[in-house]
């Protein structure tokens, strides 16, 4: 036969003597929601979102743009070989950065960054043509003397 | 605001990309598959010259000298990324027609969140192409 289950109030065992009154239970805590400085922000603020849509600035802040740091690699590329092929993009990322700046859209980004990109790819395009216009005018005196 | 600015830079993107597109069809593409641009008065590329290394720019010209002959799979070989370019280039001709005709700027192209999505894409397979550019010239045991 199988052990019934003991019934409300019961001891499990069946004992004889009856358990002392315990203690008045406890009262439920409150639940209290975290407040909402408990995380600080990151260091440098927040990153951009992608899509080129930047969330609102930490105040005191001054983040580098995605399209500056694209703009600095480019003209690195283009400084050292790449010239136009990655020049050209590179001024206008770095102006698309430099022009939200200067329009108030985005006043929280780092236009000294922006205007170094900008200032890289302009030198980048310069030292192109001044290769092109020394080894043309090398051709010119070598084809005079 | 549609300025005067906004024509010239149109007009301009629209005669370099069939000036680009003319003096391609004009070159004869180089059998090493770089240097089609010295036919061009221009110098030969420093990057090649002092690593022995092709730089990432290396072959476009020959590519799009190439590919205006519609030999894609040579273009290919030449440059991979030079492929893109070429259909880039001659995108811009309807593109600089359409702008234009309907007098929109080209900021509306540039100052576009896709734009920039856009220029990393093609920063990404332009490093990708030189990658390949790189393990095909030490393939061939230039």
């Amino acid at each position: 036969m199988p052990a019934q289950p003991p019934a409300s109030g019961q001891t499990p065992a069946g004992g004889a003597s009856p358990q002392p009154p315990s203690a008045p239970p406890a009262q439920p805590v409150a639940y209290q929601p975290l407040a909402p400085t408990s995380y600080p922000p990151p260091q440098g603020g927040y990153p951009p979102q992608p899509g080129g849509i930047y969330p609102p600035p930490v105040p005191g802040t001054k983040t580098v743009g995605q399209n500056t740091k694209w703009a600095i690699g480019l003209g690195i590329a283009a400084l050292f070989c790449c010239g136009p092929f990655t020049g050209v993009p590179g001024f206008i990322m770095a102006k698309k950065d430099m022009d939200a700046f200067a329009s108030g859209q985005a006043p929280y980004l780092d236009e000294s960054a922006a205007k170094l990109a900008f200032y890289l790819n302009i030198v980048a395009l310069g030292l192109f043509v001044l290769g092109i216009c020394l080894f043309w005018g090398r051709l010119g005196l070598l084809r005079r003397f | 605001m549609y300025g005067r600015t906004d024509k010239i830079v149109a007009v301009g993107a629209l005669v370099a990309a069939c000036a680009v597109l003319v003096v391609a069809r004009w070159l004869t593409p180089a059998a090493a598959g770089y240097g089609t641009h010295t036919q061009l008065g221009l110098p030969p590329c420093n990057f090649l010259r002092l690593t022995h290394w092709p730089c990432p720019s290396c072959g476009l010209t020959t590519c799009f000298a190439w590919a205006v002959r519609l030999k894609f799979w040579s273009a290919f070989k030449a440059n991979p990324f030079g492929i893109l370019a070429f259909f880039g280039t001659v995108a811009m001709i309807p593109t600089a027609i359409f702008l234009l005709w309907r007098r929109i700027s080209f900021r509306r192209i540039t100052e576009s969140a896709m734009f920039t999505k856009a220029v990393c894409a093609a920063s990404v397979l332009y490093l990708m192409s030189w990658i390949f550019k790189l393990a095909e010239f030490k393939a061939l045991g230039h």
